[in-house]
Protein backbone atom coordinates (compact mmCIF):
# COMPACT_ATOMS: atom_id res chain seq x y z
CA UNK A 1 0.00 0.00 0.00
CA UNK A 2 1.06 3.28 -1.54
CA UNK A 3 0.25 7.06 -1.14
CA UNK A 4 -0.85 6.85 -4.73
CA UNK A 5 -3.55 3.91 -3.30
CA UNK A 6 -4.78 5.46 -0.24
CA UNK A 7 -5.52 8.89 -1.92
CA UNK A 8 -7.23 6.81 -4.92
CA UNK A 9 -8.94 4.74 -2.31
CA UNK A 10 -9.78 8.23 -0.39
CA UNK A 11 -11.36 9.56 -3.45
CA UNK A 12 -13.69 6.75 -4.90
CA UNK A 13 -14.79 5.67 -0.72
CA UNK A 14 -15.92 9.53 -0.61
CA UNK A 15 -17.34 9.95 -4.21
CA UNK A 16 -19.40 6.73 -2.82
CA UNK A 17 -20.57 8.03 0.11
CA UNK A 18 -21.34 11.37 -1.44
CA UNK A 19 -23.17 9.42 -4.55
CA UNK A 20 -25.57 7.22 -2.35
CA UNK A 21 -26.26 10.29 0.28
CA UNK A 22 -27.38 12.97 -2.67
CA UNK A 23 -28.25 10.69 -5.45
CA UNK A 24 -30.01 7.95 -3.27
CA UNK A 25 -32.97 10.09 -2.62
CA UNK A 26 -33.89 9.38 -6.68
CA UNK A 27 -34.20 5.51 -5.40
CA UNK A 28 -36.55 5.80 -2.39
CA UNK A 29 -39.98 5.18 -4.04
CA UNK A 30 -42.26 2.80 -2.54
CA UNK A 31 -41.19 -0.82 -1.60
CA UNK A 32 -37.81 -0.12 -2.06
CA UNK A 33 -37.88 2.61 1.09
CA UNK A 34 -38.84 -0.42 2.94
CA UNK A 35 -35.89 -2.36 2.03
CA UNK A 36 -33.73 0.41 2.88
CA UNK A 37 -34.70 0.37 6.38
CA UNK A 38 -33.30 -3.08 6.40
CA UNK A 39 -30.04 -2.61 4.71
CA UNK A 40 -27.82 -1.38 7.47
CA UNK A 41 -28.48 -4.56 9.17
CA UNK A 42 -27.85 -6.77 6.23
CA UNK A 43 -24.46 -5.16 5.44
CA UNK A 44 -23.05 -5.42 9.26
CA UNK A 45 -23.80 -8.56 9.28
CA UNK A 46 -22.34 -9.68 6.66
CA UNK A 47 -19.18 -7.46 7.22
CA UNK A 48 -18.84 -8.93 11.16
CA UNK A 49 -19.21 -12.73 9.67
CA UNK A 50 -16.56 -12.27 6.86
CA UNK A 51 -14.09 -10.73 9.31
CA UNK A 52 -15.26 -13.69 11.66
CA UNK A 53 -15.28 -16.62 9.60
CA UNK A 54 -12.81 -15.88 6.39
CA UNK A 55 -9.88 -14.43 5.52
CA UNK A 56 -8.62 -13.12 2.46
CA UNK A 57 -11.80 -14.45 0.84
CA UNK A 58 -11.85 -18.01 2.28
CA UNK A 59 -13.76 -19.90 4.89
CA UNK A 60 -11.98 -20.26 7.95
CA UNK A 61 -12.67 -21.40 11.17
CA UNK A 62 -10.29 -20.10 14.02
CA UNK A 63 -9.56 -18.84 17.51
CA UNK A 64 -11.71 -16.05 16.40
CA UNK A 65 -15.31 -17.75 16.70
CA UNK A 66 -14.73 -18.61 20.19
CA UNK A 67 -14.18 -14.85 20.89
CA UNK A 68 -16.79 -14.24 18.94
CA UNK A 69 -18.89 -16.47 20.85
CA UNK A 70 -18.25 -15.32 24.05
CA UNK A 71 -18.96 -11.57 22.59
CA UNK A 72 -22.39 -12.76 21.21
CA UNK A 73 -23.17 -14.02 24.70
CA UNK A 74 -22.21 -10.46 26.50
CA UNK A 75 -24.34 -8.72 23.42
CA UNK A 76 -27.21 -10.72 24.60
CA UNK A 77 -26.70 -9.83 28.32
CA UNK A 78 -26.23 -6.15 27.14
CA UNK A 79 -22.89 -5.85 28.50
CA UNK A 80 -21.34 -2.33 26.99
CA UNK A 81 -19.43 -2.24 24.13
CA UNK A 82 -16.15 -2.00 25.64
CA UNK A 83 -16.54 -4.90 27.79
CA UNK A 84 -17.73 -6.93 24.60
CA UNK A 85 -14.78 -5.89 22.75
CA UNK A 86 -12.17 -6.74 25.62
CA UNK A 87 -13.87 -10.37 26.58
CA UNK A 88 -14.19 -11.61 22.39
CA UNK A 89 -9.90 -10.58 22.25
CA UNK A 90 -9.19 -12.22 25.48
CA UNK A 91 -11.01 -15.47 24.57
CA UNK A 92 -9.65 -15.60 21.35
CA UNK A 93 -5.98 -14.69 22.46
CA UNK A 94 -6.35 -17.53 25.46
CA UNK A 95 -7.62 -20.49 22.98
CA UNK A 96 -4.57 -19.32 20.29
CA UNK A 97 -2.07 -20.29 23.69
CA UNK A 98 -3.54 -23.61 23.51
CA UNK B 1 -42.78 3.49 21.02
CA UNK B 2 -42.36 7.03 20.65
CA UNK B 3 -38.80 8.07 20.17
CA UNK B 4 -38.67 10.73 23.52
CA UNK B 5 -35.39 12.27 24.70
CA UNK B 6 -34.64 8.95 26.77
CA UNK B 7 -33.77 7.23 23.73
CA UNK B 8 -30.84 9.62 23.09
CA UNK B 9 -27.44 8.61 23.09
CA UNK B 10 -26.26 8.82 26.38
CA UNK B 11 -22.56 9.71 27.44
CA UNK B 12 -21.58 6.76 29.23
CA UNK B 13 -22.57 5.21 25.53
CA UNK B 14 -20.76 7.45 23.53
CA UNK B 15 -17.64 6.55 25.87
CA UNK B 16 -18.00 3.49 26.18
CA UNK B 17 -18.07 3.55 21.90
CA UNK B 18 -15.40 6.32 21.52
CA UNK B 19 -12.92 3.24 23.69
CA UNK B 20 -14.31 0.70 21.05
CA UNK B 21 -13.56 2.45 18.21
CA UNK B 22 -9.84 3.39 20.13
CA UNK B 23 -9.61 -0.19 20.27
CA UNK B 24 -10.64 -0.98 17.07
CA UNK B 25 -8.53 1.65 15.61
CA UNK B 26 -5.44 0.31 17.03
CA UNK B 27 -5.99 -3.01 16.31
CA UNK B 28 -6.39 -2.15 12.53
CA UNK B 29 -3.04 -0.29 12.65
CA UNK B 30 -1.48 -2.78 14.28
CA UNK B 31 -2.77 -5.57 11.64
CA UNK B 32 -1.61 -2.97 8.61
CA UNK B 33 1.76 -2.47 10.21
CA UNK B 34 2.31 -6.31 10.56
CA UNK B 35 1.33 -6.42 6.66
CA UNK B 36 4.11 -4.69 6.16
CA UNK B 37 2.50 -0.76 5.45
CA UNK B 38 4.13 2.36 6.46
CA UNK B 39 3.34 4.36 9.30
CA UNK B 40 2.79 7.45 7.71
CA UNK B 41 0.60 5.33 4.44
CA UNK B 42 -1.31 3.82 7.57
CA UNK B 43 -2.04 7.47 8.98
CA UNK B 44 -2.89 8.78 6.20
CA UNK B 45 -5.44 5.87 5.41
CA UNK B 46 -7.40 6.45 8.42
CA UNK B 47 -7.57 10.67 7.81
CA UNK B 48 -8.63 10.22 4.71
CA UNK B 49 -10.33 6.90 3.50
CA UNK B 50 -11.93 6.36 6.94
CA UNK B 51 -12.47 2.69 6.50
CA UNK B 52 -11.05 -0.01 8.51
CA UNK B 53 -12.78 -2.36 6.05
CA UNK B 54 -12.07 -0.87 2.89
CA UNK B 55 -8.41 -0.73 3.89
CA UNK B 56 -8.11 -3.95 4.93
CA UNK B 57 -10.35 -5.62 2.20
CA UNK B 58 -7.51 -3.96 -0.03
CA UNK B 59 -4.40 -5.05 1.71
CA UNK B 60 -6.29 -8.53 2.53
CA UNK B 61 -6.86 -8.97 -1.11
CA UNK B 62 -3.06 -7.90 -2.13
CA UNK B 63 -1.83 -10.03 0.71
CA UNK B 64 -3.07 -12.98 -0.65
CA UNK B 65 -1.44 -13.02 -4.04
CA UNK B 66 -4.06 -10.88 -5.85
CA UNK B 67 -3.27 -7.63 -7.90
CA UNK B 68 -3.70 -3.92 -6.73
CA UNK B 69 -6.53 -3.68 -9.00
CA UNK B 70 -8.52 -6.44 -7.69
CA UNK B 71 -7.61 -5.27 -4.28
CA UNK B 72 -8.40 -1.69 -5.34
CA UNK B 73 -11.84 -3.95 -6.70
CA UNK B 74 -12.52 -5.83 -2.89
CA UNK B 75 -12.18 -2.60 -0.79
CA UNK B 76 -14.79 -0.54 -3.74
CA UNK B 77 -17.04 -3.46 -2.98
CA UNK B 78 -16.81 -3.28 0.44
CA UNK B 79 -17.20 0.24 0.67
CA UNK B 80 -20.48 0.45 -1.22
CA UNK B 81 -22.21 -0.07 1.63
CA UNK B 82 -21.43 3.64 3.14
CA UNK B 83 -23.51 4.36 -0.42
CA UNK B 84 -25.98 2.51 0.73
CA UNK B 85 -26.28 3.34 4.37
CA UNK B 86 -26.06 7.18 2.72
CA UNK B 87 -29.29 6.58 1.27
CA UNK B 88 -31.76 6.01 4.40
CA UNK B 89 -29.56 8.81 6.30
CA UNK B 90 -29.70 12.00 3.55
CA UNK B 91 -33.56 11.19 4.54
CA UNK B 92 -32.27 12.84 7.95
CA UNK B 93 -30.51 15.51 6.69
CA UNK B 94 -33.21 16.58 4.20
CA UNK B 95 -33.29 20.25 3.66
CA UNK B 96 -30.15 21.01 5.54
CA UNK B 97 -27.21 23.41 4.02
CA UNK B 98 -25.20 21.56 1.27
CA UNK B 99 -21.80 22.30 3.05
CA UNK B 100 -23.21 20.07 5.97
CA UNK B 101 -24.23 17.46 3.56
CA UNK B 102 -21.42 17.29 1.95
CA UNK B 103 -19.58 17.33 5.44
CA UNK B 104 -21.58 14.69 7.20
CA UNK B 105 -21.41 12.80 4.24
CA UNK B 106 -17.47 11.97 5.03
CA UNK B 107 -17.77 9.75 7.75
CA UNK B 108 -20.91 7.64 6.74
CA UNK B 109 -20.36 4.83 8.67
CA UNK B 110 -21.85 1.75 10.13
CA UNK B 111 -22.05 2.26 13.68
CA UNK B 112 -22.74 6.37 13.53
CA UNK B 113 -25.60 5.32 10.82
CA UNK B 114 -26.74 2.59 13.31
CA UNK B 115 -26.96 5.78 16.20
CA UNK B 116 -28.61 7.66 14.19
CA UNK B 117 -31.56 5.02 12.89
CA UNK B 118 -31.92 4.67 16.09
CA UNK B 119 -33.34 7.72 16.91
CA UNK B 120 -36.68 7.76 15.23
CA UNK B 121 -36.86 11.78 15.80
CA UNK B 122 -34.91 13.56 12.54
CA UNK B 123 -33.24 16.21 14.98
CA UNK B 124 -32.07 13.92 17.88
CA UNK B 125 -31.36 11.41 15.10
CA UNK B 126 -28.87 14.21 13.33
CA UNK B 127 -27.37 15.10 16.58
CA UNK B 128 -26.42 11.12 17.35
CA UNK B 129 -25.35 10.90 14.12
CA UNK B 130 -22.95 14.05 14.01
CA UNK B 131 -21.78 13.59 17.87
CA UNK B 132 -21.09 9.35 16.70
CA UNK B 133 -19.17 10.53 13.75
CA UNK B 134 -17.04 13.08 15.14
CA UNK B 135 -16.09 10.17 18.01
CA UNK B 136 -15.92 7.96 15.48
CA UNK B 137 -13.33 9.74 13.55
CA UNK B 138 -11.65 11.19 16.38
CA UNK B 139 -11.02 8.29 18.08
CA UNK B 140 -10.53 5.91 15.14
CA UNK B 141 -7.62 8.43 13.82
CA UNK B 142 -6.33 8.75 17.50
CA UNK B 143 -6.44 4.74 17.52
CA UNK B 144 -4.75 4.13 14.96
CA UNK B 145 -1.74 6.71 15.56
CA UNK B 146 -1.40 4.83 18.50
CA UNK B 147 -1.89 1.68 16.98
CA UNK B 148 1.37 2.66 14.75
CA UNK B 149 3.12 3.73 17.76
CA UNK B 150 2.06 0.48 19.78
CA UNK B 151 2.98 -1.59 16.62
CA UNK B 152 6.97 -1.44 17.34
CA UNK B 153 6.33 -3.01 20.75
CA UNK B 154 3.90 -6.11 19.91
CA UNK B 155 5.42 -8.29 17.82
CA UNK B 156 2.04 -10.12 17.28
CA UNK B 157 -1.08 -8.63 17.54
CA UNK B 158 -2.97 -11.49 17.50
CA UNK B 159 -1.44 -12.99 20.00
CA UNK B 160 -3.49 -10.55 22.25
CA UNK B 161 -6.92 -11.51 20.17
CA UNK B 162 -6.81 -8.12 18.63
CA UNK B 163 -8.41 -9.36 15.22
CA UNK B 164 -11.92 -9.82 16.63
CA UNK B 165 -12.00 -5.98 18.05
CA UNK B 166 -13.35 -5.27 15.06
CA UNK B 167 -16.38 -7.84 14.10
CA UNK B 168 -17.07 -7.73 18.08
CA UNK B 169 -17.60 -3.68 17.74
CA UNK B 170 -19.92 -4.84 14.83
CA UNK B 171 -21.73 -7.72 16.45
CA UNK B 172 -22.20 -5.11 19.29
CA UNK B 173 -23.77 -2.73 17.05
CA UNK B 174 -25.88 -5.65 14.88
CA UNK B 175 -27.08 -6.33 18.76
CA UNK B 176 -28.43 -3.22 19.14
CA UNK B 177 -30.54 -2.78 15.78
CA UNK B 178 -31.86 -6.46 16.11
CA UNK B 179 -33.31 -5.31 19.40
CA UNK B 180 -35.78 -3.04 16.78
CA UNK B 181 -37.69 -6.09 15.75
CA UNK B 182 -37.71 -9.77 15.54
CA UNK B 183 -37.77 -9.01 11.04
CA UNK B 184 -34.52 -6.62 11.72
CA UNK B 185 -33.12 -9.70 13.55
CA UNK B 186 -33.72 -11.85 10.74
CA UNK B 187 -32.28 -9.92 8.31
CA UNK B 188 -28.71 -10.22 10.17
CA UNK B 189 -28.93 -14.37 10.52
CA UNK B 190 -30.46 -14.45 6.86
CA UNK B 191 -27.42 -11.76 5.49
CA UNK B 192 -24.66 -13.62 7.86
CA UNK B 193 -25.87 -16.88 5.98
CA UNK B 194 -25.41 -15.29 2.61
CA UNK B 195 -21.66 -14.09 3.66
CA UNK B 196 -20.95 -17.42 4.95
CA UNK B 197 -22.62 -19.82 2.21
CA UNK B 198 -20.92 -17.51 -1.01
CA UNK B 199 -17.69 -16.60 0.27
CA UNK B 200 -16.17 -20.27 -1.02
CA UNK B 201 -17.76 -19.12 -4.74
CA UNK B 202 -16.83 -15.59 -5.15
CA UNK B 203 -14.49 -12.94 -5.38
CA UNK B 204 -13.27 -11.32 -1.80
CA UNK B 205 -15.66 -8.77 -0.95
CA UNK B 206 -18.67 -9.55 -3.22
CA UNK B 207 -19.76 -12.16 -0.32
CA UNK B 208 -20.70 -8.99 1.47
CA UNK B 209 -22.66 -7.06 -0.87
CA UNK B 210 -24.71 -10.35 -1.80
CA UNK B 211 -25.31 -9.98 1.81
CA UNK B 212 -27.20 -7.23 0.99
CA UNK B 213 -29.87 -8.99 -0.91
CA UNK B 214 -31.17 -10.11 2.95
CA UNK B 215 -32.81 -6.85 3.31
CA UNK B 216 -35.54 -7.90 0.38
CA UNK B 217 -36.98 -9.41 3.46
CA UNK B 218 -38.53 -5.54 3.85
CA UNK B 219 -40.83 -6.05 0.88
CA UNK B 220 -42.39 -8.32 3.34
CA UNK B 221 -42.74 -5.98 5.94
CA UNK B 222 -45.50 -4.12 6.70
CA UNK B 223 -45.09 -1.21 8.31
CA UNK B 224 -48.65 -0.01 8.16
CA UNK B 225 -49.31 -3.05 10.20
CA UNK B 226 -46.92 -2.63 12.46
CA UNK B 227 -48.33 1.15 13.05
CA UNK B 228 -51.72 -0.12 13.85
CA UNK B 229 -50.60 -2.99 16.39
CA UNK B 230 -48.76 -0.33 18.58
Amino acid sequence: MTGKVVAALAACVYALRVTGFFFGDALLRGRIRQVIEYLPMAIIAGVLTLTTFSTAGELTLDARAPGMAVAAVAVWLKAPLAVVIVLAATTTALVRTL
Amino acid sequence: MNGGSGDQLTRGELSAYAISVLVAGASTALVMVNLGVGGPVVVAAAVFVMSGTATLAFLGVVDAGGTLTTGFAAALLVAARFGLIGIPLSQRFKGRPLWERLLVAFPVLDAAAAMCFREDDFVAGRRSYIRTARVSYGMWVGGIVLGVLLGSLIPDPRALGMDVAFPALLLATAGTVARKSKRMATTGILAASIAVVTTPFTPAGLPVLLAVLASAIGLWATPEAEVRTS
